[in-house]
Protein backbone atom coordinates (compact mmCIF):
# COMPACT_ATOMS: atom_id res chain seq x y z
CA UNK A 1 0.00 0.00 0.00
CA UNK A 2 1.67 3.64 -0.68
CA UNK A 3 0.51 6.45 1.09
CA UNK A 4 0.01 9.85 -1.28
CA UNK A 5 0.63 12.39 1.33
CA UNK A 6 0.42 16.49 0.10
CA UNK A 7 -0.24 19.78 1.70
CA UNK A 8 -0.77 23.30 0.38
CA UNK A 9 -0.98 26.26 1.47
CA UNK A 10 -2.04 30.03 1.30
CA UNK A 11 -0.68 32.90 3.35
CA UNK A 12 -3.03 35.46 4.91
CA UNK A 13 -3.17 38.46 3.05
CA UNK A 14 -0.83 41.45 3.23
CA UNK A 15 1.77 38.47 4.12
CA UNK A 16 4.72 37.65 2.98
CA UNK A 17 5.98 34.09 5.24
CA UNK A 18 3.62 31.22 5.83
CA UNK A 19 2.64 31.30 9.13
CA UNK A 20 1.86 27.47 9.42
CA UNK A 21 4.69 24.69 8.39
CA UNK A 22 4.23 21.39 7.16
CA UNK A 23 7.25 18.49 6.72
CA UNK A 24 7.07 15.76 5.90
CA UNK A 25 9.76 12.68 5.22
CA UNK A 26 9.68 8.72 4.45
CA UNK A 27 12.13 7.05 6.55
CA UNK A 28 12.96 3.21 7.12
CA UNK A 29 9.63 2.43 5.59
CA UNK A 30 7.57 4.67 7.32
CA UNK A 31 5.85 7.93 6.76
CA UNK A 32 6.01 10.79 8.97
CA UNK A 33 4.89 14.23 8.74
CA UNK A 34 3.68 17.25 11.37
CA UNK A 35 1.51 20.15 10.22
CA UNK A 36 2.35 22.89 12.75
CA UNK A 37 0.46 26.40 13.24
CA UNK A 38 2.46 29.24 14.54
CA UNK A 39 0.80 31.76 16.37
CA UNK A 40 -0.41 35.03 14.97
CA UNK A 41 1.23 35.44 10.85
CA UNK A 42 3.80 36.61 8.99
CA UNK A 43 7.52 35.92 10.26
CA UNK A 44 6.92 35.56 13.76
CA UNK A 45 3.99 32.93 13.07
CA UNK A 46 6.55 31.03 10.36
CA UNK A 47 9.59 30.98 12.84
CA UNK A 48 6.94 29.40 15.66
CA UNK A 49 5.50 26.97 13.35
CA UNK A 50 8.95 26.01 11.36
CA UNK A 51 10.83 25.29 14.41
CA UNK A 52 8.23 23.36 16.41
CA UNK A 53 8.14 21.24 13.12
CA UNK A 54 11.02 20.91 12.49
CA UNK A 55 11.66 19.58 16.05
CA UNK A 56 9.05 16.97 16.10
CA UNK A 57 9.51 15.60 12.66
CA UNK A 58 13.51 15.65 13.97
CA UNK A 59 12.44 13.38 17.26
CA UNK A 60 9.83 11.40 15.46
CA UNK A 61 12.85 10.44 12.88
CA UNK A 62 15.06 9.32 15.73
CA UNK A 63 12.36 7.02 16.47
CA UNK A 64 11.36 8.39 19.27
CA UNK A 65 7.76 7.49 20.48
CA UNK A 66 5.00 9.66 18.59
CA UNK A 67 2.97 10.20 22.26
CA UNK A 68 6.62 11.12 24.28
CA UNK A 69 7.72 13.97 21.59
CA UNK A 70 4.93 15.40 21.01
CA UNK A 71 3.87 15.19 25.42
CA UNK A 72 7.52 17.22 25.85
CA UNK A 73 6.86 19.54 22.75
CA UNK A 74 3.42 20.20 24.48
CA UNK A 75 4.66 20.69 27.85
CA UNK A 76 7.64 23.05 26.92
CA UNK A 77 5.92 25.46 24.09
CA UNK A 78 6.41 28.55 25.64
CA UNK A 79 3.56 30.67 26.18
CA UNK A 80 3.02 34.61 23.98
CA UNK A 81 3.57 37.34 27.62
CA UNK A 82 0.81 39.04 25.29
CA UNK A 83 -2.07 37.01 24.47
CA UNK A 84 -1.11 34.59 26.98
CA UNK A 85 -1.94 31.09 24.52
CA UNK A 86 0.81 28.64 23.07
CA UNK A 87 3.13 29.82 20.65
CA UNK A 88 2.28 27.09 18.37
CA UNK A 89 0.03 24.06 17.74
CA UNK A 90 0.35 21.07 15.75
CA UNK A 91 -0.51 17.78 14.25
CA UNK A 92 1.88 15.00 13.95
CA UNK A 93 1.48 11.69 11.97
CA UNK A 94 3.60 8.47 11.87
CA UNK A 95 2.19 5.64 9.36
CA UNK A 96 4.02 2.01 8.61
CA UNK A 97 4.14 0.76 5.61
CA UNK A 98 1.08 -1.75 6.52
CA UNK A 99 -1.25 0.99 7.15
CA UNK A 100 -0.92 1.21 11.12
CA UNK A 101 -0.83 4.79 12.05
CA UNK A 102 -0.45 6.64 15.30
CA UNK A 103 -1.84 10.87 15.33
CA UNK A 104 -1.48 13.11 17.77
CA UNK A 105 -2.98 16.54 18.03
CA UNK A 106 -2.42 19.57 20.42
CA UNK A 107 -4.31 22.25 19.32
CA UNK A 108 -5.39 21.65 15.65
CA UNK A 109 -8.52 21.06 14.59
CA UNK A 110 -9.63 17.66 14.53
CA UNK A 111 -8.52 15.56 11.33
CA UNK A 112 -10.71 13.75 9.36
CA UNK A 113 -10.97 10.81 8.17
CA UNK A 114 -13.18 9.08 5.27
CA UNK A 115 -13.45 5.43 4.20
CA UNK A 116 -16.20 4.03 1.65
CA UNK A 117 -17.83 7.81 1.37
CA UNK A 118 -18.59 8.25 5.04
CA UNK A 119 -17.00 10.30 7.95
CA UNK A 120 -15.54 7.88 10.52
CA UNK A 121 -15.08 8.89 13.81
CA UNK A 122 -11.88 7.25 15.74
CA UNK A 123 -11.81 6.55 19.41
CA UNK A 124 -8.83 8.96 21.09
CA UNK A 125 -7.35 9.42 24.52
CA UNK A 126 -6.75 12.44 25.89
CA UNK A 127 -3.42 13.28 27.64
CA UNK A 128 -3.73 16.52 29.55
CA UNK A 129 -0.46 18.43 30.14
CA UNK A 130 1.40 18.48 33.72
CA UNK A 131 2.93 22.14 32.86
CA UNK A 132 0.00 24.03 31.21
CA UNK A 133 -3.40 23.10 32.21
CA UNK A 134 -5.18 24.46 29.31
CA UNK A 135 -3.58 22.09 26.99
CA UNK A 136 -4.28 18.57 26.30
CA UNK A 137 -3.50 16.33 23.18
CA UNK A 138 -5.57 13.36 21.25
CA UNK A 139 -3.54 10.45 20.96
CA UNK A 140 -5.49 7.99 17.74
CA UNK A 141 -3.96 4.54 17.36
CA UNK A 142 -5.86 3.83 13.53
CA UNK A 143 -5.35 1.39 11.18
CA UNK A 144 -5.66 2.51 7.14
CA UNK A 145 -6.46 0.49 4.71
CA UNK A 146 -6.49 0.77 0.79
CA UNK A 147 -9.01 4.02 0.00
CA UNK A 148 -9.14 6.07 3.59
CA UNK A 149 -8.10 9.23 3.04
CA UNK A 150 -7.00 11.61 6.44
CA UNK A 151 -7.82 15.10 6.05
CA UNK A 152 -5.62 17.37 8.64
CA UNK A 153 -5.83 21.37 8.69
CA UNK A 154 -5.08 24.70 10.24
CA UNK A 155 -7.92 26.42 11.93
CA UNK A 156 -7.39 29.38 9.08
CA UNK A 157 -9.76 26.38 6.73
CA UNK A 158 -12.24 25.38 9.15
CA UNK A 159 -12.45 29.18 10.72
CA UNK A 160 -12.59 30.62 6.87
CA UNK A 161 -15.41 32.90 5.83
CA UNK A 162 -15.79 34.21 9.65
CA UNK A 163 -18.91 36.62 9.55
CA UNK A 164 -19.70 35.91 5.56
CA UNK A 165 -21.20 32.72 6.30
CA UNK A 166 -22.20 33.00 10.39
CA UNK A 167 -19.60 30.76 11.46
CA UNK A 168 -17.30 30.64 9.25
CA UNK A 169 -16.78 27.05 7.08
CA UNK A 170 -16.32 24.83 10.28
CA UNK A 171 -15.54 21.27 10.09
CA UNK A 172 -19.19 20.37 8.91
CA UNK A 173 -18.88 22.44 6.12
CA UNK A 174 -15.55 21.05 5.45
CA UNK A 175 -16.69 17.78 5.11
CA UNK A 176 -19.31 18.97 3.14
CA UNK A 177 -16.71 19.97 0.33
CA UNK A 178 -14.52 17.40 0.59
CA UNK A 179 -17.31 14.86 -0.16
CA UNK A 180 -19.37 16.80 -2.52
CA UNK A 181 -15.29 16.56 -4.53
CA UNK A 182 -14.88 12.50 -4.19
CA UNK A 183 -18.13 12.02 -5.71
CA UNK A 184 -17.57 13.81 -8.97
CA UNK A 185 -13.50 12.66 -8.38
CA UNK A 186 -13.32 9.73 -6.04
CA UNK A 187 -9.48 8.46 -6.98
CA UNK A 188 -8.46 12.60 -6.43
CA UNK A 189 -4.95 12.60 -5.68
CA UNK A 190 -3.46 14.19 -2.61
CA UNK A 191 -2.62 16.74 -4.18
CA UNK A 192 -5.17 17.94 -5.84
CA UNK A 193 -7.42 17.39 -2.92
CA UNK A 194 -4.72 19.66 -0.85
CA UNK A 195 -5.01 22.55 -3.43
CA UNK A 196 -8.95 22.03 -3.68
CA UNK A 197 -9.58 22.66 0.22
CA UNK A 198 -7.21 25.57 0.41
CA UNK A 199 -9.04 27.68 -3.01
CA UNK A 200 -12.39 27.10 -1.51
CA UNK A 201 -11.44 27.93 2.06
CA UNK A 202 -9.91 31.56 0.18
CA UNK A 203 -13.18 31.75 -1.52
CA UNK A 204 -15.14 31.42 1.06
CA UNK A 205 -13.64 34.64 2.73
CA UNK A 206 -14.47 37.91 2.20
CA UNK A 207 -13.12 39.51 -0.86
CA UNK A 208 -11.48 36.09 -1.27
CA UNK A 209 -8.71 37.39 0.65
CA UNK A 210 -7.44 35.01 3.23
CA UNK A 211 -7.64 36.04 7.24
CA UNK A 212 -5.56 33.84 8.34
CA UNK A 213 -2.92 31.24 7.29
CA UNK A 214 -4.56 28.42 5.57
CA UNK A 215 -3.22 25.13 5.35
CA UNK A 216 -4.83 21.14 4.39
CA UNK A 217 -2.86 18.40 4.61
CA UNK A 218 -4.19 14.77 2.68
CA UNK A 219 -3.52 11.71 3.19
CA UNK A 220 -4.85 8.66 0.64
CA UNK A 221 -3.75 5.28 0.60
CA UNK A 222 -3.59 3.71 -2.70
CA UNK A 223 -1.82 0.95 -4.46
CA UNK A 224 1.12 2.02 -5.99
CA UNK A 225 1.58 3.82 -9.20
CA UNK A 226 4.98 2.38 -10.26
CA UNK A 227 7.00 3.61 -13.09
CA UNK A 228 10.17 2.45 -14.25
CA UNK A 229 12.89 4.51 -16.08
CA UNK A 230 15.78 2.92 -18.21
CA UNK A 231 18.33 5.18 -19.17
CA UNK A 232 22.04 4.27 -20.17
CA UNK A 233 22.98 1.14 -21.69
CA UNK A 234 24.16 -1.84 -19.57
CA UNK A 235 28.14 -1.86 -18.70
CA UNK A 236 28.29 -5.84 -19.80
CA UNK A 237 26.54 -5.82 -23.37
CA UNK A 238 26.05 -9.27 -22.94
CA UNK A 239 23.56 -8.55 -20.39
CA UNK A 240 21.05 -6.49 -22.94
CA UNK A 241 18.60 -9.08 -23.30
CA UNK A 242 18.31 -9.64 -19.39
CA UNK A 243 17.78 -6.05 -18.88
CA UNK A 244 15.59 -5.65 -21.56
CA UNK A 245 13.32 -8.51 -20.94
CA UNK A 246 12.75 -7.00 -17.37
CA UNK A 247 11.76 -4.15 -18.77
CA UNK A 248 9.39 -5.40 -20.98
CA UNK A 249 7.91 -7.24 -18.00
CA UNK A 250 7.37 -4.47 -16.29
CA UNK A 251 3.90 -3.54 -15.02
CA UNK A 252 3.85 -0.27 -14.44
CA UNK A 253 4.03 3.02 -16.55
CA UNK A 254 7.63 2.94 -18.48
CA UNK A 255 10.18 5.36 -19.62
CA UNK A 256 13.66 5.25 -21.82
CA UNK A 257 15.63 8.08 -22.09
CA UNK A 258 18.81 7.93 -24.30
CA UNK A 259 18.48 7.63 -27.84
CA UNK A 260 21.30 4.65 -27.51
CA UNK A 261 19.22 2.71 -24.83
CA UNK A 262 16.10 2.98 -26.91
CA UNK A 263 18.18 1.75 -29.83
CA UNK A 264 18.98 -1.59 -27.39
CA UNK A 265 15.48 -2.31 -26.21
CA UNK A 266 13.99 -1.71 -29.83
CA UNK A 267 16.60 -4.45 -30.99
CA UNK A 268 16.62 -6.85 -27.81
CA UNK A 269 12.53 -6.67 -28.13
CA UNK A 270 12.03 -6.28 -31.47
CA UNK A 271 9.66 -2.98 -31.36
CA UNK A 272 10.53 -0.54 -33.86
CA UNK A 273 10.83 2.70 -32.69
CA UNK A 274 9.01 5.51 -34.18
CA UNK A 275 9.82 9.19 -35.07
CA UNK A 276 6.96 11.50 -35.51
CA UNK A 277 7.06 14.82 -36.57
CA UNK A 278 8.07 17.31 -34.29
CA UNK A 279 6.03 19.45 -32.84
CA UNK A 280 7.65 21.76 -29.91
CA UNK A 281 11.67 21.72 -29.32
CA UNK A 282 12.61 24.55 -26.94
CA UNK A 283 15.63 23.73 -28.25
CA UNK A 284 15.49 19.99 -26.67
CA UNK A 285 15.82 16.83 -28.68
CA UNK A 286 12.49 15.76 -29.35
CA UNK A 287 10.63 12.46 -28.29
CA UNK A 288 10.04 9.66 -29.62
CA UNK A 289 7.32 6.58 -30.03
CA UNK A 290 7.53 2.72 -29.04
CA UNK A 291 4.80 0.09 -28.58
CA UNK A 292 4.06 -0.52 -25.36
CA UNK A 293 6.43 2.86 -23.80
CA UNK A 294 4.89 5.68 -22.64
CA UNK A 295 7.82 7.99 -23.04
CA UNK A 296 10.55 7.97 -24.67
CA UNK A 297 13.37 10.83 -24.60
CA UNK A 298 16.92 11.26 -25.67
CA UNK A 299 18.71 11.38 -22.31
CA UNK A 300 21.36 13.35 -20.65
CA UNK A 301 20.25 16.56 -22.41
CA UNK A 302 16.94 16.07 -21.46
CA UNK A 303 17.23 14.53 -17.91
CA UNK A 304 19.36 17.57 -17.07
CA UNK A 305 16.61 19.96 -17.91
CA UNK A 306 13.87 17.48 -16.35
CA UNK A 307 15.72 18.13 -13.32
CA UNK A 308 15.88 22.16 -13.46
CA UNK A 309 12.02 21.97 -14.11
CA UNK A 310 11.84 19.62 -10.91
CA UNK A 311 13.78 21.97 -8.99
CA UNK A 312 11.88 25.02 -9.89
CA UNK A 313 9.50 26.50 -7.15
CA UNK A 314 6.07 25.22 -9.05
CA UNK A 315 7.34 22.39 -11.18
CA UNK A 316 7.33 23.11 -14.93
CA UNK A 317 5.12 20.98 -17.31
CA UNK A 318 5.25 21.86 -20.84
CA UNK A 319 5.23 19.93 -24.16
CA UNK A 320 8.65 19.38 -24.99
CA UNK A 321 10.10 16.16 -23.54
CA UNK A 322 11.49 17.22 -20.13
CA UNK A 323 8.16 18.67 -19.04
CA UNK A 324 6.45 15.01 -20.40
CA UNK A 325 9.15 13.56 -18.29
CA UNK A 326 8.17 15.68 -15.29
CA UNK A 327 4.42 15.06 -15.95
CA UNK A 328 5.47 11.46 -16.24
CA UNK A 329 7.26 11.66 -12.42
CA UNK A 330 4.92 13.34 -11.13
CA UNK A 331 2.30 11.15 -11.97
CA UNK A 332 3.83 7.99 -10.32
CA UNK A 333 3.91 7.05 -6.35
CA UNK A 334 6.89 4.48 -6.51
CA UNK A 335 9.87 5.30 -9.17
CA UNK A 336 12.37 3.15 -10.44
CA UNK A 337 15.57 3.99 -12.44
CA UNK A 338 17.22 1.28 -14.04
CA UNK A 339 20.72 3.26 -14.65
CA UNK A 340 23.03 1.58 -17.46
CA UNK A 341 27.08 2.52 -16.14
CA UNK A 342 28.63 2.53 -19.69
CA UNK A 343 30.13 5.19 -20.40
CA UNK A 344 29.40 7.14 -23.97
CA UNK A 345 32.78 7.81 -24.86
CA UNK A 346 31.57 10.25 -27.44
CA UNK A 347 30.76 12.41 -24.31
CA UNK A 348 33.97 12.97 -23.40
CA UNK A 349 35.24 14.51 -26.45
CA UNK A 350 36.70 17.93 -25.57
CA UNK A 351 34.59 18.83 -28.29
CA UNK A 352 31.95 19.14 -26.93
CA UNK A 353 30.43 21.99 -24.65
CA UNK A 354 30.79 21.76 -20.91
CA UNK A 355 26.96 21.73 -20.25
CA UNK A 356 26.82 17.71 -20.28
CA UNK A 357 26.13 16.09 -17.33
CA UNK A 358 27.71 12.68 -15.62
CA UNK A 359 24.46 10.48 -15.91
CA UNK A 360 24.94 9.17 -12.65
CA UNK A 361 25.55 12.79 -10.75
CA UNK A 362 22.16 13.90 -12.62
CA UNK A 363 19.95 10.76 -11.78
CA UNK A 364 21.04 11.52 -8.13
CA UNK A 365 19.82 15.16 -8.34
CA UNK A 366 16.90 13.80 -9.60
CA UNK A 367 15.88 11.10 -7.13
CA UNK A 368 17.19 13.29 -3.98
CA UNK A 369 14.40 16.05 -5.38
CA UNK A 370 11.76 13.50 -6.13
CA UNK A 371 12.29 12.13 -2.72
CA UNK A 372 12.79 14.96 -0.88
CA UNK A 373 10.47 17.51 -2.69
CA UNK A 374 7.60 15.36 -4.56
CA UNK A 375 8.07 12.89 -1.60
CA UNK A 376 8.17 10.01 -3.79
CA UNK A 377 9.73 6.76 -3.39
CA UNK A 378 12.59 6.57 -5.66
CA UNK A 379 14.86 3.31 -6.29
CA UNK A 380 17.76 3.40 -8.17
CA UNK A 381 19.62 0.19 -9.76
CA UNK A 382 23.13 0.67 -11.71
CA UNK A 383 23.33 -2.02 -14.05
CA UNK B 1 2.87 3.95 -63.18
CA UNK B 2 4.13 3.66 -59.35
CA UNK B 3 6.55 6.27 -58.32
CA UNK B 4 9.89 4.99 -57.47
CA UNK B 5 9.75 4.51 -53.43
CA UNK B 6 10.90 8.02 -51.80
CA UNK B 7 14.18 8.68 -50.24
CA UNK B 8 14.24 9.11 -46.61
CA UNK B 9 16.09 11.71 -44.60
CA UNK B 10 16.58 11.46 -40.79
CA UNK B 11 18.00 13.59 -38.02
CA UNK B 12 19.97 12.39 -35.61
CA UNK B 13 18.47 13.37 -32.06
CA UNK B 14 20.89 11.86 -29.60
CA UNK B 15 22.72 14.03 -27.19
CA UNK B 16 26.11 14.91 -28.99
CA UNK B 17 24.25 15.45 -32.22
CA UNK B 18 21.57 17.64 -30.94
CA UNK B 19 24.90 19.92 -28.89
CA UNK B 20 26.88 20.00 -31.63
CA UNK B 21 23.80 21.76 -33.75
CA UNK B 22 21.78 19.26 -34.64
CA UNK B 23 18.86 21.95 -34.47
CA UNK B 24 20.38 24.31 -36.85
CA UNK B 25 19.20 20.94 -39.52
CA UNK B 26 15.34 20.83 -37.86
CA UNK B 27 15.42 23.70 -41.21
CA UNK B 28 15.33 20.73 -43.58
CA UNK B 29 12.36 19.57 -42.33
CA UNK B 30 10.76 22.50 -44.25
CA UNK B 31 13.21 22.54 -47.10
CA UNK B 32 12.82 18.65 -48.00
CA UNK B 33 9.02 18.90 -47.68
CA UNK B 34 8.57 21.73 -50.32
CA UNK B 35 11.12 20.63 -52.78
CA UNK B 36 11.12 17.29 -52.46
CA UNK B 37 7.87 16.24 -50.64
CA UNK B 38 6.75 13.55 -53.65
CA UNK B 39 10.31 12.54 -53.30
CA UNK B 40 11.53 12.21 -50.06
CA UNK B 41 10.29 11.68 -46.80
CA UNK B 42 12.13 13.66 -43.41
CA UNK B 43 12.33 12.09 -40.21
CA UNK B 44 13.94 12.31 -36.96
CA UNK B 45 16.11 9.34 -35.46
CA UNK B 46 16.33 8.57 -31.78
CA UNK B 47 19.85 7.77 -32.05
CA UNK B 48 21.81 6.64 -35.52
CA UNK B 49 24.17 5.13 -33.37
CA UNK B 50 27.73 7.19 -35.04
CA UNK B 51 28.77 8.83 -31.88
CA UNK B 52 30.24 5.40 -30.42
CA UNK B 53 32.88 5.34 -33.37
CA UNK B 54 35.70 7.63 -33.05
CA UNK B 55 36.89 10.66 -35.86
CA UNK B 56 33.09 10.98 -37.04
CA UNK B 57 32.15 14.85 -35.92
CA UNK B 58 28.17 14.95 -34.93
CA UNK B 59 25.84 16.06 -35.77
CA UNK B 60 24.96 13.03 -38.13
CA UNK B 61 22.21 12.77 -40.54
CA UNK B 62 21.33 9.77 -42.62
CA UNK B 63 20.25 9.76 -46.50
CA UNK B 64 19.23 7.01 -47.94
CA UNK B 65 21.63 4.40 -46.54
CA UNK B 66 24.47 6.99 -46.36
CA UNK B 67 25.96 8.65 -43.18
CA UNK B 68 26.60 12.25 -43.16
CA UNK B 69 29.19 13.65 -40.81
CA UNK B 70 29.23 17.00 -39.57
CA UNK B 71 25.92 17.07 -41.03
CA UNK B 72 24.68 21.08 -41.97
CA UNK B 73 21.36 21.88 -44.61
CA UNK B 74 23.24 22.40 -47.49
CA UNK B 75 25.48 18.95 -47.48
CA UNK B 76 22.41 17.07 -46.93
CA UNK B 77 20.59 18.84 -50.12
CA UNK B 78 23.03 18.34 -51.82
CA UNK B 79 23.66 14.29 -51.14
CA UNK B 80 19.64 14.02 -51.60
CA UNK B 81 19.79 15.99 -54.99
CA UNK B 82 22.58 13.63 -56.29
CA UNK B 83 20.64 10.65 -55.36
CA UNK B 84 17.27 11.64 -57.35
Amino acid sequence: MFIDIDCAQQKKYNQNAYGDCFLSKRTQGRLIAVLSDGLGSGIKANILSCMTAAMLLKFLEAGSNIQKACEIIMNSLPVCQVRKISYSTFSAIDCSSDGTARIVEEGNPQFIRIRNGEVLEPECKIIASTTFPDRCMRIYNIKLEPGDRLIFCSDGVTQSGLGVLKLGLRREGLIDLIMNKLKTKPDISSRSLSKYIVRCAQYTEADKKAKDDISAVSIYCREPRESLIFTGPPFHAENDKIYADLFKNFSGKKAICGGATANILSRELNIPIENQIPLSSDNLPFVSQMEGVNLVTEGILTLTRACEYLDAPEPVINDNAAGQLVKFFLESDCINFMVGAKLNQAHYDPGLPVEIEIRKNIIKKISKLLEEKYIKKVTVQYI
Amino acid sequence: MNNPPKIEVRICNGTSCCLMGASRLMKLFSIIRRRFGCKADVLTAACLGQCWRENNKPPHALVGDEIIYNATVEKVIENLESKL
